[in-house]
């Protein structure tokens, strides 16, 4: 299923890796950033003439993406976060909301107590972080607003905490909310067509051009 | 009260305007978002409230951390298949064809799904990793053969709540013929028992 997605990328001439990693309860969150490290340094040991990298995550693994980001274990030329949750205690709320908190994974892979969620909570780590991020590469944070899986205000507020940051970080970080688009279409989009991957699309080639002409 | 955060969508431009504020209030008016969801009012999780209300509740935690749930999700994705493909007839081809399948398996499919692809020429490559877990796998394709020219990649990470699917569920019709034979079958009879 998920090789579909490599069909736009395709079209465009670039290469696409679609990455596998181990999840609960195999590993908890930090077992799948360092399994998403792992799997970069293999992609560029096999492809070391590869030089332009642009990382997508979907819903989780948008999170550990992020996660992955702001430790500095990956290194890339540019994300893109679909319908990514950026903050943990307030999906659990979320989820204790639908009645889906007790079966999923989120609580235990992601540490289990208050303080460990904190830790894995990217709009937290933006918020309270010490240096001024400049590390982190252009990002383009994209959500569905009709998605009742994960709710737009959690790109929205990792967004608003990430350009709190500071001023630069407002130019290289930019939110697209998709009114009509629900959690799993910002993924099926790529498969299929869809405004997901028109906006996509549009902002990685304008970023490409962009690193292109510097 | 803090002020109001406001998400603008211009589809040309990508602008953004987030206001510094210290609670979060989204306008949805502004910008005819819909208003945020109700976690408690959406009538499709009612079977996981019912779940949660009817199960102990150390049965409910031995289903996710044995890996149950993992397991009973991972294994339905197959009965994704039938939906897709009525929507979507040349997503099968496609598939095939990115996953180096297409020269050997086509002539399983009805006519109607072997519309030719856009994908013939792409090179696919499946590399493991790390300890070599089974999950630990990347799908590499190329758009054509000549892979040493082309150096821009995209990495795709899925989602799955931390602990479902992946691209193990493709690696599966990848690796074995025997599987292969096996699904493809299967998506062949429920194609043509519509």
């Amino acid at each position: 299923m998920y090789s579909l997605i490599a069909q736009p990328f395709l079209r465009a001439e670039k290469s696409v890796a679609i990455v596998g990693y181990r999840t609960y309860p195999t590993t908890d969150v930090d077992g799948q950033v360092n399994d998403l490290e792992r799997a970069m340094d293999c992609l560029r040991r096999e492809y070391p003439a590869v030089n332009d990298i642009t990382l997508v995550g979907h819903s989780s693994g948008a999170h550990i993406s992020m996660l992955g980001l702001l430790s500095g274990k990956l290194t890339v030329d540019r994300f893109v976060g679909l319908s990514g949750v950026y903050d943990i205690a307030a999906h659990y709320c979320f989820e204790r909301g639908r009645g889906v908190e007790r079966i999923s994974p989120l609580a235990p892979a992601c540490g289990g107590s208050l303080e460990t969620w904190r830790r894995n909570s990217p709009t937290q780590l933006v918020a309270t972080a010490s240096d001024s991020l400049d590390g982190l590469p252009p990002m383009l944070i994209c959500h569905g607003g009709l998605d009742t899986t994960v709710p737009y205000s959690s790109s929205v507020n990792f967004v608003n905490a990430v350009h709190c940051v500071s001023n630069s970080l407002r130019q290289t970080c930019s939110l697209l909310i998709l009114p009509d688009v629900e959690h799993a279409d910002t993924a099926m989009h790529l498969m299929f067509g869809g405004e997901t991957q028109e906006a996509v699309m549009d902002w990685v080639a304008q970023q490409t051009a962009t690193t292109s002409n510097a | 009260m803090g002020r109001s955060k406001v998400a603008h969508h211009r589809r040309s431009t990508f602008h953004t305007s987030v206001a510094r504020s210290d609670e979060t209030v989204v306008a949805p008016e502004a910008n005819r978002l819909p208003p945020l969801p109700d976690p408690s009012g959406n009538p499709n999780d009612d079977i996981f409230r019912s779940i949660r209300r009817s199960l102990p509740v150390r049965i409910q935690y031995f289903m996710r951390d044995s890996g149950f749930f993992r397991a009973l999700i991972d294994s339905s994705v197959v009965l994704s298949v039938r939906p897709i493909l009525r929507q979507y007839p040349s997503s099968l081809s496609n598939f095939m064809a990115l996953r180096g399948m297409h020269k050997c398996w086509r002539w399983l499919l009805p006519s109607r799904f072997s519309t030719e692809t856009d994908f013939l020429s792409v090179k696919h490559k499946s590399l493991a990793y790390g300890d070599k877990h089974g999950r630990q796998v990347i799908q590499v394709m190329h758009p054509n053969d000549n892979n040493k020219q082309c150096n821009p990649m995209v990495v795709f990470i899925h989602g799955g709540a931390w602990g479902y699917v992946g691209p193990k569920n493709d690696q599966m019709t990848g690796k074995s013929p025997l599987m292969s034979f096996v699904i493809l079958t299967h998506v062949f009879l429920s194609l043509t028992c519509f």
